[in-house]
């Protein structure tokens, strides 16, 4: 397919396409990812072109090179202001010369123009970017974009829209171009566990490495890659340090493990959820959305305050008040939240966000979002967090395929919580568990950084939150001149309740590469353009937006990184010989439909006119062939619903569906262990108590007489429904801990919350 | 009186629009190519009054299509365009599948149930004689 006598042909346009694969390669090593990504193009067509590639990458990865290869020739590129990097290029291309420029748009999202490619003419495009991973001591979830997703602007946003519409790429069912992806995790312990919830992969061990390849060599470009991966040893914390520019910089990482004092028992929490149930939700998403806050509200302890927000074009909010949660409130919310559809259009999520707050009843409470982040005003959304810190902190989820890592991390970031994603399929309790463990984590004071030396630019701005297991990471340019002391020793320092706490790091490590430097330089420029930072350190005024903006760009010219502000350009330059009269045929590479995404699926065909983006019908979910079944039972959408009607058929049904309205928990995952699991964690109540039922006794393949001796456990002292209450508690816990010991991690907290109350029984 | 002239950039700063936008324009059709050749087009105040217009019209939520449309002075295109609908198609038992409008009715576990013993009574497959309350 990728030979030089196949011509890549776009089947609506007619037209060649000029990017004939993109190929990805990541080497892991602690939580540090290296990124290579390689995009080929050619130019078939027998007239000058302009190739436009609108593609994303990791929201929180620095790029920091940009090389171009064609013929003997290669262009390594250059950061420049923004604004001059395009009249250059536009100068260039007028020139006859060539031209690359490459425009970072939005965190997440890139678009790589090459000016002026010649007839016959190819050209390989090398990025290379590091990331450092947000994860945990014993492992990391490592997920690369591919989908891009249109975003949804408030009416007002009249030049934000005219400028997403430069950028937008045509969506269309299917492009000649492929996609691949290796990656290749190097450690200094063993890897326990390599698992992907996207893609079929393909793990080879070493030792203590593993090499990953997606099972299909080229697939198809609408799907983001998400890996996972477990350590059996934890990874250490540390300071890596290097000299750049003449001046030492430090990366500190630490792991802190703290936990509540024994006395401490459980403060009553408020938690609002809010939920987008706008178009672009609609397919896998809202069905995640909604698994995802079941559980949630499952996970509350008896006595929470909660309320819940959906929004689309406008929002509603579910209670006239935040309930109290008790089995009735459980059970109200249960029904409404089954009932949440992906049907309220567009996705105005600041009026959501500011109705969340405003209904919230006590000093400090939490928000709770699910959102695939499909929304243009970014900023808008930043400011309106950032402005409510001391009200509430935010933890959101960032739901589906496509999703924009670039808004949830921000929210998190500004919201003082913590981001999580669930992909299609992922298992989304652990999140939803670990979420809670964080709402419900003891709150440090006083933290700082002791960086053993003086004269330190310390980065973020902000400390972040410190949350328990949790990677925390700070990094700090030292002032010009000063060497580091031969025995620095840099240091967390916090305070929980009585006790001072203090974390460190074992020794300092000379860097093998610039990455403390331009993360350093990243997280400088990103606290500049939020307004976190002052211009220069210790001012006591801010300077103006201008000398803002001149710093940042200072910055980024000097360590070489790409930002909002600048560009990456190289140039070309051709003999008189080569050099045509600069008018070039603009070609936009079109990019698939992200899969997934049931509300562009179901878009009418739109007619190509005039070159610009439009979304073109694929598959309509009416026509959808017999394999869409098979996808959706292997996915869990209604694996129990329909393997269970199938079996009905073939044999009466002996446990008809219960009356009450548990709500439709329908779990997501191929494992049907754990939707038996799931199935039984939503028969718990408020207090954490599991009722009598001969549905629940028949999950758990018990008996009535088998029943009757649990029951002989219960204190006599109890009456009848409550001692059958206890006695269906201690059994289900009993066959929780025989039959599902592996994933204690999804429902220890339910079974404490019961045995709180049955000891309060006796 | 000699026309004025202008690079991108100046004609970007009079108008408001991005030199990206501009370009993009140009490449689309949108508006007329500068002119000149090489490093020395130049844009004009034809080309100013043109991104003017652009601007306006983008201010009425006009589509850049049908912005196309209206500069080259062809009627504007009224599209009826259907509204976008999901279904989940569900297979209740061999032979016999139901499509359900996406969002419209809550699929639960108890419906589907309901929906089974009644396709199954409806085709003679079964003697079941489950009772179904239709009413819930």
């Amino acid at each position: 397919m990728m030979n030089d006598h196949c011509a890549m042909i776009d089947k609506v346009t007619g037209r060649e396409v000029a990017l004939r694969a993109v190929a990805v390669r990541g080497l892991v090593n602690g939580l540090s990812v290296n990124w290579q990504v390689t995009q080929q193009f050619a130019n078939r067509e027998k007239m000058p072109i302009e190739a436009v590639f609108t593609f994303p990458l990791p929201a929180d990865a620095t790029l920091c090179s940009l090389k171009i290869l064609t013929g003997d020739k290669t262009i390594v590129t250059h950061v420049e202001e923004r604004e001059k990097a395009f009249e250059d290029y536009d100068a260039a291309i007028s020139s006859g010369d060539g031209a690359y420029l490459l425009d970072r748009e939005r965190a997440d999202l890139f678009v790589m123009n090459l000016g002026n490619i010649l007839p016959g003419q190819s050209i390989e495009v090398q990025i290379e970017m590091f990331q450092l991973l947000h994860g945990a001591a014993n492992g990391a979830r490592v997920a690369f974009p591919v989908a891009v997703v249109p975003k949804y602007f408030p009416a007002a946003s009249t030049t934000e829209i005219t400028e997403w519409e430069r950028i937008t790429p045509d969506f269309v069912a299917k492009v000649p171009y492929g996609f691949s992806l290796a990656v290749k995790i190097v450690q200094s312990c063993r890897i326990s566990l390599v698992e992907s919830p996207s893609h079929p992969i393909r793990v080879v061990y070493g030792d203590n490495e593993a090499d990953i390849t997606l099972s299909q060599a080229n697939t198809v470009p609408d799907t983001d890659v998400v890996i996972s991966f477990e350590l059996a040893e934890h990874i250490k914390p540390r300071v890596s340090r290097c000299n750049f520019l003449g001046r030492e910089h430090l990366l500190f990482e630490v792991f802190p493990e703290f936990t509540a004092d024994a006395g401490d028992s459980s403060r009553r929490k408020e938690l609002a959820f809010v939920v987008d149930c706008s178009g672009s939700m609609e397919g896998d998403a809202i069905r995640e959305a909604v698994n995802a806050l079941q559980l949630c509200v499952r996970s509350l302890n008896e006595g929470d305050l909660f309320q819940i927000i959906c929004f689309g074009s406008s929002y509603e909010v579910l209670f006239d008040h935040p309930r109290v949660l008790d089995d009735t409130t459980l059970a109200e919310a249960s029904a409404k939240i089954a009932r949440i559809t992906a049907k309220m259009g567009g996705t105005e999520i600041l009026p959501a966000l500011k109705a969340a707050v405003a209904s919230l009843s006590v000093e400090f409470a939490d928000i709770v979002l699910f959102t695939d982040g499909a929304v243009g005003n970014e900023k808008a959304v930043f400011d309106f967090v950032a402005a409510n810190q001391g009200r509430c902190r935010f933890f959101p989820f960032g739901i589906g395929n496509g999703v924009s890592e670039s808004l949830i991390r921000g929210i998190a970031e500004r919201g003082r919580g913590q981001p999580e994603f669930v992909f299609p399929g992922e298992r989304i309790e652990a999140k939803v568990l670990r979420q809670f463990n964080r709402m419900a984590s003891p709150f440090l004071s006083n933290v700082s950084i002791d960086w053993g030396c003086k004269g330190v630019e310390a980065v973020p701005a902000l400390i972040p939150a410190v949350f328990s297991g949790e990677v925390f990471r700070v990094a700090a340019r030292i002032k010009e001149g000063k060497a580091l002391p031969a025995d620095l020793n840099v240091e967390l320092h916090a305070q929980l309740g009585d006790r001072q706490l203090v974390f460190n790091a074992e020794a300092v490590i000379s860097a093998a590469n610039s990455v403390p430097a331009r993360w350093w330089a990243q997280q400088r420029i990103n606290d500049l353009e939020a307004g976190a930072a002052e211009v220069a350190a210790g001012s006591r005024q801010k300077r103006g937006p201008d000398r803002t903006k001149q710093t940042i760009i200072e910055l980024a010219k000097a360590y070489g990184i790409i930002c909002s502000l600048t560009s990456m350009i190289g140039f070309e330059e051709r003999s008189d010989q080569q050099k045509n009269n600069g008018q070039v045929e603009l070609r936009r590479v079109p990019v698939m439909l992200p899969a997934g995404r049931d509300f562009m699926a179901s878009q009418p065909l739109g007619a190509k006119s005039s070159g610009f983006g439009s979304i073109l019908n694929c598959m309509s979910a009416c026509y959808a062939p017999a394999s869409l079944i098979a996808r959706e039972e292997s996915q869990g959408l209604f694996s129990s619903t329909v393997s269970r009607l199938r079996n009905a058929f073939a044999q009466p049904d002996p446990a008809p569906a219960a009356k009450e309205a548990r709500g439709t928990a329908i779990p997501l995952g191929s494992d049907k262990c754990e939707d038996k699991l799931i199935e039984i964690l939503m028969h718990a109540g408020a207090d954490g108590l599991f009722k009598k039922s001969d549905e629940l006794l028949a999950l758990i393949g018990v008996n009535e007489p088998e029943f009757a001796a649990w029951l002989s456990k219960a204190p006599a002292s109890l009456k009848a429904p409550e001692r059958q209450k206890y006695a269906m508690t201690i059994l289900v816990k009993d066959y929780l801990e025989r039959h599902f010991a592996d994933r204690k991690d999804l429902w220890a907290a339910i079974v404490v919350k019961g045995e709180k109350r049955t000891q309060k029984m006796h | 009186m000699e026309e004025k002239k202008y690079n991108i950039g100046q004609i970007a700063a009079l108008s408001g629009v991005s030199p990206r936008t501009i370009r993009f324009y140009v490449q689309s059709g949108l508006l007329a190519a500068p002119a000149g050749a090489g490093r020395g087009h130049y844009y004009t105040d034809a080309h100013l009054q043109a991104l003017q217009r652009i601007k306006d019209l983008k201010d009425n939520h006009l589509s850049l299509d049908e912005i196309a449309r209206r500069l080259n002075g062809g009627p504007v295109e009224v599209v009826g365009l259907p509204v976008p609908t999901s279904w989940v198609r569900i297979e209740v038992c061999p032979g016999v599948e139901v499509h359900i409008q996406g969002g419209r009715y809550p699929v639960t576990p108890a419906r589907m149930r309901r929906l089974q013993v009644f396709v199954q009574r409806l085709f003679g497959e079964t003697q079941t004689t489950e009772e179904v309350d239709y009413d819930e």
